[in-house]
């Protein structure tokens, strides 16, 4: 043991480590994705991006076998929502047309957004249950920035905290760190989400906020609101599975259930760009 | 085996429990087990100092490289636990399935312990809040893990090679 101390290979070894302290140093004092770290993702996105693509061919080929009578079921089931679906499409689309038509005449306009998107592969996961981020395999290569805002087919999902060449990292709006404008669909009233450790563990957050005499319920939806610029207006965020008041009851809280599966995530859409139409 | 295919094997599994680790998932209440992490433990206590030390250095430099915290976090404590477990199984633990799976749990906590320390200077969080909703899962996970990779080394560094857990490389 104690001519470890002695050797080489100590002096060698707390070189590294000093060399270390001081990459985790700077970044700490910079705050903002070093070059070595950008290297290191380069490199490694790859590598991440095949061992991805393996794990999903080999998951899905046992998934397909294992599961046949029940996908069979879900299909007939889902074949019979669509026809119900396509029939409410039909409906709106009436709603829609008449909408339309009073905004015309009482000359009413309203935002609407032109979006950008660039499509990635979740390559890494969170692993640690601290953070609610995940890794894509796109980056400034792609035309991504810092702050891009990323969605799904179910809703939002983040916003891109980290960016490299060819690798992000994405934060959910789980993830403490993380604030969303939000809105209630149905009162119009106005929260912003936070995220917390016990609450992002069952895959959820909390909105706080909102007015104490708010008709929120239990079922609810909740969109962004868009207010501040950050977020674009409407993009669902999910639907209220709890209502509690504030400690110090001056206003409710809702607990979120996201409309998106981020435990099953496998591809995103970055909006690279998006801007305000007015109609 | 030889040497060179004992490293070799080694080395893919590290490989293999990394790319696991943060790749699929989350396993439980959002977070996966420290593969890694209960992989340098393991190994720890089948090896000598510089190779413990190295393997928690590349297992925790793998995993900066997957995560998007600090770069070279890990790679600093995985090499410290890696060398302290070497230390303490010369000195204390016996070498045993059990012992392993003790020292394992210990140096889970302390991992995380740490990494809440660190999370703590941004985001303050009640280290109750954190125990029963991070440690705990990643603690329980673990357990079975522990024992599962104990085997697998135990394979790896049979008996009749000469090592065993407790006594290592010459």
């Amino acid at each position: 043991m104690k001519y470890f101390f002695r050797g080489r290979f100590f002096t060698v070894l707390v070189l590294i480590v000093c060399f270390l302290l001081g990459f985790m140093l700077s970044v700490a004092v910079n705050g903002h994705t070093m070059p070595h770290e950008e290297l290191v993702g380069v490199l490694v996105s790859p590598i991440r991006t095949g061992f991805t693509w393996c794990k999903n061919q080999v998951t899905d080929l046992f998934s397909s076998i294992a599961q046949y009578d029940e996908l069979k079921e879900k299909n007939a089931a889902l074949r019979e929502q669509i026809n119900d679906l396509q029939q409410q499409v039909n409906d709106l689309h009436y709603h829609k047309v008449q909408n339309d038509r009073y905004k015309e005449m009482l000359s009413i306009t309203d935002p609407s957004y032109s979006f950008e998107y660039v499509s990635a592969d979740v390559v890494t996961v969170s692993s640690d249950g601290w953070s609610g981020s995940f890794g894509i395999n796109a980056g400034t290569g792609a035309g991504i920035e810092k702050g891009d805002i990323v969605v799904c087919e179910g809703g939002l999902v983040g916003k891109v905290t980290e960016v490299g060449l060819n690798w992000s990292t994405v934060s959910t709006f789980l993830d403490p760190q993380i604030s969303v404008g939000a809105m209630l669909l149905s009162t119009g009233d106005v929260g912003v989400t936070e995220g917390r450790l016990d609450l992002k563990a069952k895959g959820q957050c909390l909105v706080r906020y909102l007015n104490k005499d708010s008709a929120v319920n239990r079922g609810d939806q909740i969109y962004t609101s868009g207010l501040g610029g950050v977020y674009p207006k409407g993009l669902l965020l999910g639907t209220v599975s709890e209502v509690q008041y504030e400690d110090n009851g001056l206003s409710l809280n809702a607990v979120l259930t996201p409309a998106v599966s981020f435990e099953s995530l496998k591809e995103v859409l970055v909006i690279t760009n998006f801007s305000e139409d007015a109609q | 085996m030889k040497p060179k295919l004992r490293l070799i094997l080694t080395g893919i599994l590290f490989l293999l429990l990394g790319l696991t680790e943060f790749c699929v998932g989350p396993l439980w209440w959002g977070c996966n087990p420290p593969y890694l992490l209960c992989a340098v433990v393991v190994y720890a206590m089948f090896s000598g100092e510089k190779s413990a030390a190295l393997f928690g250095l590349f297992s925790g430099l793998f995993a900066d490289s997957m995560t998007s915290g600090v770069f070279g976090l890990h790679g600093v404590m995985y090499l410290f636990f890696g060398y302290m477990i070497v230390f303490l199984t010369e000195k204390i633990i016996s070498g045993n399935v059990f012992s392993c799976t003790i020292t394992g749990i210990l140096t889970v906590a302390l991992n995380e312990f740490a990494l809440w320390g660190i999370e703590n200077l941004d985001h303050p969080t009640d280290l109750l809040t954190a125990a029963q909703y991070v440690f705990l899962p990643r603690l329980v996970m673990s357990l079975p893990l522990l024992f599962l990779l104990y085997s697998l080394f135990s394979f790896l560094f049979r008996e009749r090679d000469g090592y065993s857990a407790g006594r290592r490389f010459p």
